[in-house]
């Protein structure tokens, strides 16, 4: 559920009133950042598939009722982004012929991790960092992840989930 | 519970997979042996550090920026502004032709009237000329409704192609399924098709990066709606969980005139063959139902019974205290004394605070006591007067649950 500001702002936002818009995306673009950047490990692909999340809401503004969580919503958007960014590589190959990056591999040089568990996080293989931060961060359950995923069974992901937490906690040295 | 048993579990635990039972013993283990206390202690570490990471990181380049520009760049594709002052300047220069022409030919038929054998001609011309002109105008007329006709007749086909996300895959869990009352072998259902299980067998309706119905033993459904936006089933009995994921649809259901609405949330119904009550449980998201009477929202991790007569029970949340659901459960079949209220107000928690805002809705004889309840957890907004509470004012009911909901 949505606070009255952020409510003010999407009614507005659904009008068509672009600067409302663009301040509800002030309030969440580091949100929709933060699991871009989890994910692909890359600052130019988060960057821009986070622009793509934005439009796409922008875009379907119309689709979110009125009593609905605005974060929840642009939550959804951004893993249905993401998880079609990994399996495409769509964004990431437009950046490519652009000259932008040269290849769509994780690039931890230009990213500061603000914690050892977010410097294990980002060094985890592509595959178990998605399941780790749609599971652990976002909050999605194992069930939820094999349906996106459509690759492994629940207790495969969790199982998968289990070792890396225990990896962390030795890593850790809790 | 031995130890090798408690740490094995320790990751349900922490997953909120365990049944209540269980959840007790590993409490209990917890306060009997020392060594697992120490390795708890490890988790409940990670999880700290899990929950201590950022939320949000801001980006380098302001993105926001850059979406003005994307948006300038699709204005640019428009035409230009200028276009339409020359299409003026044009439309002036020929109307100045036009009228130019006009005066002239004007001065001609002064200056030589037609002799009389020429109007005839000219008449019979006229005429002939009319004739071919309504021929004309017949045929194009006739040619223009066929060509709007087909067009129509093709649209509406691209609209029914493109429009619709049937038909939906079907995948066997175990058993059979019946499609139509027939044993079916196609893995396939359309809109307006009725699919049923047995006593052995579970079914899941796929619809390819939307959603996924899957309907339990002994159940049966018909598919209502099947676009790629609006997904709709009629559920006629036994148990159905619902798992939907796109940012652009919308998968319902209906059952006993009931609609139910939600937008990428994961739920279960369950329609209980002896009581006939329907058990609406929310997982993720957040579901609205809407009757004839009444619409209520229920959020994720609530459960909700529906009785036979439609009428919407209290939302519970799932992990509430067992005496809290238990007290909540007699307060809705009537019993509205003071020592149950009493229960409700002292096993609440927080996270009970749609329950006590439903509770409140109903009470008028106690209501003072869970006012004060439910003020204590979360303060009313300036919107919200006890007043219209006391009234049953919806909006007022609304904007309270709006303001505590985004702080849970």
């Amino acid at each position: 559920m949505n606070n009255k500001y952020i409510t003010n702002l999407i009614e507005a936002a659904q009008k068509g009133h672009v600067n409302s818009f663009l301040q509800l995306t002030d309030v969440y673009v580091g949100n929709v950042y933060a699991i871009c950047l989890r994910v692909f490990v890359n600052t130019k692909i988060a960057e821009r598939v986070t622009v793509e999340v934005l439009n796409h809401a922008w875009q379907n503004l119309k689709h979110l009722r009125g009593n609905s969580s605005f974060q929840l919503w642009l939550n959804g958007i951004t893993v249905f982004y993401v998880l079609e960014e990994h399996r495409t590589g769509k964004y990431s190959a437009e950046l490519i012929e652009k000259k932008i990056i040269t290849n769509n591999a994780p690039d931890l040089s230009n990213i500061k991790p603000t914690s050892h568990l977010e410097k294990l996080v980002l060094e985890l293989p592509d595959e178990e960092r998605i399941m780790y931060v749609l599971h652990e961060i976002i909050g999605y359950s194992a069930t939820e992840i094999s349906d996106l995923l459509a690759k492994y069974r629940p207790d495969e992901i969790l199982n998968i989930i289990r070792s890396i937490r225990n990896h962390f906690i030795e890593e850790l040295n809790f | 519970m031995t130890c090798n048993e408690f740490r094995n579990l320790l990751n349900d635990y922490f997953d909120d997979l365990l049944p209540e039972i269980m959840q007790k013993q590993i409490e209990l283990h917890l306060k009997e042996c020392s060594s697992c206390r120490l390795y708890q202690k490890k988790f409940e570490n990670y999880f700290k550090a899990v929950e201590e990471l950022p939320l949000t990181i801001n980006p380098e380049t302001n993105l926001s920026r850059r979406l003005i520009i994307s948006g300038e760049e699709e204005s640019s594709n428009k035409p230009k502004p200028e276009l339409k002052g020359t299409v003026i300047k044009r439309l002036k220069t020929q109307t100045r032709v036009s009228g130019a022409n006009k005066e002239s030919d004007d001065k001609i038929q002064i200056k030589t009237p037609k002799p009389k054998k020429k109007k005839v001609q000219l008449k019979s011309k006229i005429k002939s000329a009319a004739q071919a002109y309504d021929a004309r105008t017949k045929n194009i007329l006739y040619n223009t409704s066929y060509v709007i006709l087909f067009s129509l007749l093709a649209y509406m086909i691209y609209i029914l192609l493109k429009d619709s996300s049937a038909p939906w895959t079907v995948e066997i869990k175990s058993g059979t399924y019946k499609l139509n009352g027939q044993f079916d072998n196609s893995f396939k259902i359309d809109a307006g098709e009725s699919i049923s299980t047995d006593e052995v067998s579970e079914v899941r309706l796929i619809i390819p990066e939307i959603a996924v119905y899957e309907l339990g033993k002994n159940s049966s459904l018909t598919v209502k709606k099947a676009y790629n936006d609006e997904n709709k089933v009629i559920l006629h009995n036994g148990s159905l969980n619902v798992s939907a994921w796109s940012p652009n649809a919308y998968v319902n259901v209906e059952f006993r005139n009931i609609n139910l609405t939600q937008y990428q949330s994961s739920f279960s119904l369950n329609i209980d063959s002896e009581s006939n009550n329907i058990i609406l449980t929310v997982n993720t998201g957040d579901v609205t139902l809407e009757s004839i009477r009444e619409n209520l929202r229920v959020p994720k991790k609530h459960t909700c019974v529906i009785a036979p007569n439609n009428k919407f029970g209290i939302p519970v949340r799932e992990k509430a205290n067992k005496d809290f659901k238990r007290a909540v459960e007699l307060y809705e079949q009537g019993n509205s004394e003071l020592a149950i209220v009493q229960t409700i107000t002292s096993l609440a928690s927080d996270e009970d605070a749609l329950t006590l805002l439903e509770v409140l809705r109903l009470e008028r004889i106690f209501f003072e006591e869970i006012y004060h309840r439910l003020v204590g957890f979360f303060p009313p907004p300036p919107t919200v007067s006890k007043e219209g509470l006391k009234q049953r004012n919806s909006s007022d009911y609304t904007n309270w649950w709006e303001e505590i909901e985004w702080q849970i």
